[in-house]
């Protein structure tokens, strides 16, 4: 699992490069074939299926795993040279004195077991203080070596992430630990056994504070409670306990039988070791490593990215799917301004489609000109084309100038283009044609408007086409 | 059936806008010169590849006259009406006189909906009417929509003209209606069919489920890049003899360089969410506009994030639920001296941190040597630039309509945390205060996502200036 939430974790910082439109897509399409599972099942069904190709890296995960194992290993392989140093150095007999196990049980199993209960009190990383405690003292952690060690040689930041509270990273630190421990009471135990069995051990106790064998014995007696019942011979009697005590300075004075019996103590000795040292820290193993699987799992949906790939998966894909029209190419051809649009009584205005109002046309004429057109005339594309054309044909025969004033805000549609044919058709090609856009007051349209007019009406290709704005207009002389 | 509905009308009223504004498609072609769209385009609302709706872009009517008149050749009861229509588009297939009312007509005699979009912006004309009449012919359901292209305001005139051809009229500018319009449409739509409210109905919920999506991504995001920008920090190996003034320039260059480039991913996928994709490409020249100034200039510090004294508050405010939490395990025996000493020495920090932007250390290598690292920024004022940069930037793409084409900008006027609430900066203020000091948990990742979701949700508040395109 570790592999795997590592490898997507990384996969999903590099695809943060794709469009995220391409990942809605991709995403919901692989979440609707997936079964309606937990979060994490889905996430990894969706980790066999997505095409990891185009931004796949190395994948790190099985990387990090095997180092993992080998760091486990390690760690074991240390506790239990640790152990079985610490177990050498504390069962040394030289033959003068017999073994102190008040000094022994102190050194294997007191000291671990303090450590024991500092580990197990700071484990929950919320109470405040302790967590600045945890911190302090997390860098003797042999765990915490072990993993920054791990994110330097995978290139990932597991563990980087322990001060943030970070689960999984916390339950590793303990599984790496205790592995530590194990591997240390391992040691212990099994050095104990081979000096045991291979050289003759003789314990006793011994202390300078004036304690009678009786508190001793019900020390002892506490210690040994959980096996006594079932495992009487690691049970020390009280008759063995006041045997046991020493002076070193009386050293000298044990004879066979008396060393033989102080040789009893064997097998509390292990029991004690086992109990209080080994089996906590196996427990306290089976527990992290417990844990730890729940925080590999939450590794995985505690991700940020794995949110919200999830929000991809889950939710449907709302949109548009349409054809796409390029847009045209955009002409260069327009019809030229006329050099003057002068009016006099040879001309024809036409107002089209109500630009301005008929009624008021004389008056705009005057005021924008001073001058009157020959015709004024209304027409629109509500009257028919033999209605126009009966209109047209009403027209004098001098014509020279005919000047269309149009709705500058509407575009040129084709209709008006068909109504210019028929005026070209009636007027024969020598007239002058003038389309002049006004906007809604009656006066020049915008530069840009009239440039719409004038690429549009290019498409009639007549020469004598011209579009012109309101203010070049003028009256002319002639 | 599916919901069809044919967008028709006059060349240049806005037709393609409102399929783009409706669609949420920056690509649909939009131009001032009429002939723009010259077939029937399909735009289909889709929840899981499953339509719901279609909305067709049409061509504008170019001899409506021309359509009418041979309508109105044929002789025939009202009822055979549509027919007659059908008929003229089978009649005219190719022939290029009549190829974009063809177009137009062939969606509504295959039975779609019709949407006929006017300019009230622009007097009403009684040309208009040879249109209208048209599309009476067909039978279809039918609905005029009164687009706004410019300033003019001709509403009531057009209103009058479209009640005689539409039972329903309505106002809707296509490039500034808000989501919320955009539903009132939709669901304006139902109203024209009875079997077309469930598909509708449907389009609805999913595209306000959908906003919602919307708004929850965007704040994750936002909150995942403050995270990051939050805790970068830039490393370089330091010699023994080296200056290191000129090393520190050079990776607090680079520190700001990945902040950056950060908040741009951060803006992409914001962009992305709300389908804007389509901006990137304008990025180089917007971005400067888009937030007024560079994200390390200080003048835009003054503008983004908290003023001094609102710093100065924060401070004191926080620094004082921390030192309160010191007396209550305490159990008030302190008499409340853990709050004052708290306050003042939150204020004191975020008075006198004002200025300083980034940490700057020397570390010891393991193999010798020395490394300098800059980083992660400590000045308490640079998560609020960075939210409030994030939010207006939210705010101006969520309400970013399709129809729009020029490029992203904004002025702001006005500190743009000056409306946030106290409680949601007392909130933000303590998630903010721990980001430097280390990656923050799942849980403070979460909180700071909902916080900030929150503020994306009342995006109709004053979230800070003025925005204008």
């Amino acid at each position: 699992m570790l592999a795997v939430a590592v490898d997507i974790r990384r996969w999903l910082r590099g695809d943060r490069h794709t469009p995220f439109a391409e990942r809605l897509d991709r995403d919901r399409e692989i979440g609707r074939l997936l079964p309606a599972d937990t979060d994490t099942e889905r996430v990894v069904g969706w980790w066999s299926r997505v095409d990891r190709g185009k931004c796949a890296e190395q994948p790190q995960g099985e990387r990090l795993g095997s180092m993992r194992r080998i760091a486990t290993a390690i760690l074991f392989a240390m506790g239990l040279g640790l152990g079985g140093s610490v177990a050498g150095v504390a069962l040394g007999y030289q033959g003068d004195y017999p073994v102190n196990l008040l000094a022994l049980l102190g050194v294997v199993v007191g000291i671990p077991l303090i450590l024991l209960i500092v580990t197990v009190m700071l484990l929950p990383g919320r109470v405040p203080g302790l967590a600045a405690v945890r911190d302090a003292v997390s860098g003797f952690n042999p765990g915490r070596w072990a993993g920054a060690l791990l994110d330097r040689l995978a290139g990932v930041e597991l563990f980087a992430a322990l001060r943030s509270g970070s689960s999984f990273a916390r339950w590793q630190l303990v599984v790496f630990s205790q592995w530590l421990a194990v591997g240390f009471f391992v040691g212990v135990l099994g050095i104990c056994w081979l000096l045991i069995a291979f050289t003759d051990l003789a314990f006793g106790w011994g202390t300078t504070l004036q304690i009678d064998a009786t508190a001793v014995f019900q020390w002892f007696s506490v210690l040994s409670e959980p096996w006594s019942g079932w495992l009487p011979v690691a049970a020390p009697s009280l008759e063995l306990v006041e045997a046991s005590r020493f002076y070193r300075l009386q050293a000298g004075g044990i004879n066979a039988a008396r060393a033989a019996q102080l040789g009893e103590w064997w097998p509390f000795v292990l029991m004690t070791i086992f109990a209080y040292g080994l089996l906590p820290r196996l427990l306290l193993l089976a527990v992290g490593g417990w844990r730890l699987q729940a925080a590999t799992r939450s590794l995985l949906r505690d991700d940020p990215e794995v949110t919200a790939l999830l929000d991809r998966l889950n939710t449907p894909r709302v949109g548009f799917e349409g054809e796409l029209e390029s847009e045209p190419k955009a002409t260069d051809e327009s019809v030229p301004a006329p050099d003057s649009v002068a009016v006099d009584v040879n001309t024809v205005v036409v107002i089209w489609n109500e630009a301005i109002s008929v009624a008021a046309a004389g008056q705009w004429l005057q005021s924008h000109l001073g001058a009157a057109a020959g015709e004024l005339v209304g027409l629109s594309v509500l009257q028919s084309e033999a209605e126009q054309r009966r209109l047209l044909a009403e027209l004098p025969e001098d014509v020279q100038r005919f000047v269309v004033i149009t709705k500058g805000w509407e575009p040129p549609l084709l209709e008006f283009s068909d109504f210019l044919n028929v005026v070209r058709d009636m007027l024969g090609s020598s007239v002058s044609l003038m389309v002049v856009p006004v906007d809604v007051n009656g006066m020049s349209v915008l530069r840009d408007h009239r440039a719409v007019w004038s690429r549009a009406l290019a498409h009639q290709h007549d020469p004598r086409l011209y579009v012109a704005a309101a203010d070049e207009m003028s009256a002319s002389s002639t | 059936m599916i919901p069809a509905f044919a967008v028709v009308g006059h060349p240049n009223k806005g037709k393609s806008s409102i399929v783009a504004t409706l669609a949420e498609d920056d690509d649909i072609a939009i131009g001032s010169a009429p002939g723009t769209t010259r077939h029937a385009n399909r735009h289909s609302f889709t929840i899981d590849g499953e339509p719901q709706y279609v909305l067709i872009d049409t061509p504008g009517f170019q001899r409506a006259r021309g359509v009418l008149d041979w309508l109105e050749s044929r002789e025939g009861a009202a009822h055979e009406r549509a027919g007659f229509v059908e008929e003229f588009v089978t009649e005219h297939q190719g022939d290029e006189r009549f190829h974009d009312e063809c177009e137009l007509l062939r969606p509504i005699v295959e039975g779609a909906g019709i949407l006929y979009v006017v300019d009230g912006a622009k007097p009403y004309g009684p040309e208009y009417e040879l249109e209208m009449q048209v599309l009476r012919w067909t039978g279809r359901p039918r609905m005029a929509l009164i687009n706004l292209i410019g300033a003019g305001d001709y509403i009531e005139e057009w209103r009058q003209a479209l009640g005689q051809y539409f039972s329903i009229v309505r106002v809707f500018d296509a490039v500034h209606a808000d989501f919320n319009k955009r539903v009132a449409l939709l669901r304006a739509f139902a109203e024209l069919e009875e079997s077309w409210r469930a598909p509708l109905e449907r389009a609805v919920a999913a595209l306000e489920s959908e906003r919602r999506h919307r708004r929850d991504r965007c704040a994750q995001e936002i909150a995942d890049s403050l995270v990051e920008m939050m805790t970068m920090t830039e490393r370089a190996g330091l010699a023994d003899d080296a200056d290191s003034s000129e090393l520190q320039a050079r990776l607090t260059q680079r520190l700001q360089n990945r902040i950056s480039a950060r908040e741009q991913t951060a803006r992409e996928v914001v962009q992305g969410v709300y389908r804007h994709a389509g901006l990137q490409g304008e990025e180089d020249a917007s971005a400067a506009r888009l937030l007024g100034t560079e994200l390390f200039a200080r003048e835009g510090w003054e503008l983004f994030g908290l003023s001094h004294t609102q710093l100065l508050m924060s401070g004191v405010v926080s620094g004082a639920v921390a030192g309160a939490g010191v007396d209550a395990v305490l159990g008030g025996a302190t008499l409340l001296l853990g709050a004052g000493i708290g306050a003042i020495v939150g204020g004191v920090g975020a008075w006198f941190g004002g200025d300083e932007l980034a940490r700057v250390k020397v570390l010891g290598q393991s193999l010798g040597g020395r490394t300098l690292q800059v980083g992660p920024v400590t000045n308490p004022n640079f998560p609020w630039v960075l939210l409030g940069r994030a939010l207006v930037h939210h705010r101006v793409v969520a309400e970013r309509n399709h129809a729009r084409r020029e490029a992203l900008s904004l002025a702001v006027d006005q500190h743009a945390m000056d409306a946030l609430p106290e409680d949601a900066r007392r909130r933000l203020g303590g998630l903010f205060r721990a980001l430097p000091s280390g990656e923050p948990g799942p849980g403070s990742r979460r909180a700071l996502s909902t916080q900030i979701g929150e503020l994306l949700e009342a995006d109709n508040q004053e979230v800070g200036g003025s925005l204008r395109d």
